[in-house]
């Protein structure tokens, strides 16, 4: 038995979300279809309206409807501070620790030869212009702490020195409520390695 | 830190682990990861991880799956596609920063594009552990084109430096044009124009190279010239992105401030 080609299409379609194969895909669709059309057509509409309205903030690379996003758009803020994370995600869990004050850049990715992906992809030209506006006096880099993380936050600090602006890097090291004994080496050696002197 | 056997063999049981680095990993489906490997006894091989978790105590294995992280592996052999099964550290992981980074990269970049798969390469894998350590130590050219002729090779593709065509023996003083087939032709003097002089090399420069001495600038440069050129049929029409990155980085420390 096969579905009609509209079904059929819309499961395809359902297949592209992450986590989701053709059996899943099969089960949301008929689900939208025999018991939620109302709901379903919300979704439809407002997935179509974000696919058309939303795109990249101009300061910060964040996903927005408006030319600048709400955090940019901030005036309580420290502009002197300019955080550089890989990911919206990293931008809400800075934001839920609740204790950064200053603006963000989001790089949408990291360095990685391999694949193919250099400064031009992870909008390095616009982070350099902002650095050259001169009102960003430190720049914190927090990057993935994996080896394409570290790369990248080594090509910024070489933007951020060659525009005179102090770069720091977030530190590494044991989490909170963690025991020694279950930490994983490179963290270990890592935090040992950035110890700091106890004032 | 060393392989726990004194002969290196091609037959792989799943349960004696092999000692290696990841070069490269991308992501599979949602939780699952690819890694590409660099084994002493295995050589190249692609291990499937399924399964993996980010966070917490479960998420120790996906952070372990780094680069330049000595690792001890052991998998299920499924012809071309491995199945990840133990995976512990075997060593401590190297910690290259800054410009050694790069280079680092640049490497398994390399190995990556002109390894071929399950090919048993244990001295190579040896100079490659070697190159790392260096690396680590101090981040110097010297490394890279040390490392670039040992792994040509390794891989079959040696240049003689020490004759030219004829077979006679290379004379200090004298130049010579190196061609991919043939090997390095004698030249009556320096080339002046430009495209010549790109595949011109210097007899001493070339007898330093022989004998992997490269503290000479001048050495140094010719050497990352040659093997670039040696390089280049291998590597295909695709650059080498490490190497775009590393020129755009030395851009950016070389800008006046």
């Amino acid at each position: 038995m096969s579905f009609s080609p509209l079904t059929q299409q819309l499961i395809e379609a359902l297949t592209c979300l992450p986590g989701v194969g053709p059996k899943s895909a099969q089960r949301m669709a008929l689900h939208l279809l025999d018991r939620d059309r109302q709901k379903a057509t919300r979704l439809a509409d407002v997935l179509s309206q974000a696919m058309s309205k939303i795109g990249r903030c101009q300061k910060c690379r964040n996903f927005t409807e408006n030319p600048v996003c709400h955090i940019c758009a901030q005036t309580s803020r420290d502009p002197a501070l300019l955080c550089v994370v890989e990911t919206p995600a990293d931008v809400i869990a800075i934001e839920q620790a609740g204790t950064y004050r200053g603006f963000y850049f989001l790089l949408l990715g990291h360095l990685s030869p391999i694949d193919g992906i250099g400064p031009d992809d992870i909008g390095i030209p616009l982070l350099d212009e902002r650095l050259g506006q001169g009102e960003v006096k430190e720049l914190i880099i927090a990057t993935g702490t994996t080896v394409e993380g570290e790369a990248t936050a080594h090509f910024i600090s070489e933007l951020a020195r060659k525009h005179g602006v102090l770069a720091s890097r977030i530190a590494h090291g044991v989490p909170m409520g963690g025991e020694l004994e279950y930490v994983d080496s490179n963290t270990l050696s890592l935090a040992l390695r950035g110890r700091r002197v106890i004032d | 830190m060393n392989a726990p056997c004194a002969a290196w063999v091609m037959v792989m049981t799943s349960n004696e682990p092999d000692e290696g680095f990841l070069l490269h990993a991308r992501p599979f489906r949602d939780s699952s990861l690819i890694g590409e490997f660099f084994l002493r006894r295995g050589g190249r091989v692609s291990i499937l991880y399924k399964h993996l978790k980010k966070e917490g105590k479960a998420g120790a294995k996906a952070r372990l799956l780094q680069p330049f992280t000595p690792l001890a592996v052991t998998y299920e052999d499924r012809q071309e596609l491995k199945i990840g099964r133990m995976l512990e550290p075997a060593g401590a992981s190297l910690f290259l920063t800054g410009t050694a980074l790069f280079s680092g990269l640049y490497l398994n970049e390399l190995l990556v594009r002109l390894l071929q798969r399950e090919e048993s390469l244990p001295e190579l894998f040896e100079h490659y552990r070697n190159a790392l350590l260096q690396l680590q130590d101090k981040s110097d050219e010297i490394t890279l084109r040390r490392f670039e002729q040992q792994l040509l090779q390794e891989l079959g593709y040696g240049l003689v430096l020490h004759v030219d065509v004829s077979g006679a023996p290379l004379l200090a003083d004298t130049w010579y044009l190196y061609e991919a087939d043939t090997g390095f032709i004698p030249l009556p003097q320096q080339p002046a124009d430009p495209g010549r002089m790109r595949l011109s090399f210097l007899g001493a420069h070339l007898l330093e190279m022989q004998q992997r001495q490269y503290e000479d600038t001048a050495v140094r440069n010719a050497a990352k010239r040659l093997s670039r050129l040696a390089l280049a049929p291998h590597l295909g029409d695709k650059p080498l992105k490490s190497r775009e990155l590393f020129a755009a980085f030395q851009q950016e420390t070389k800008r006046p401030s």
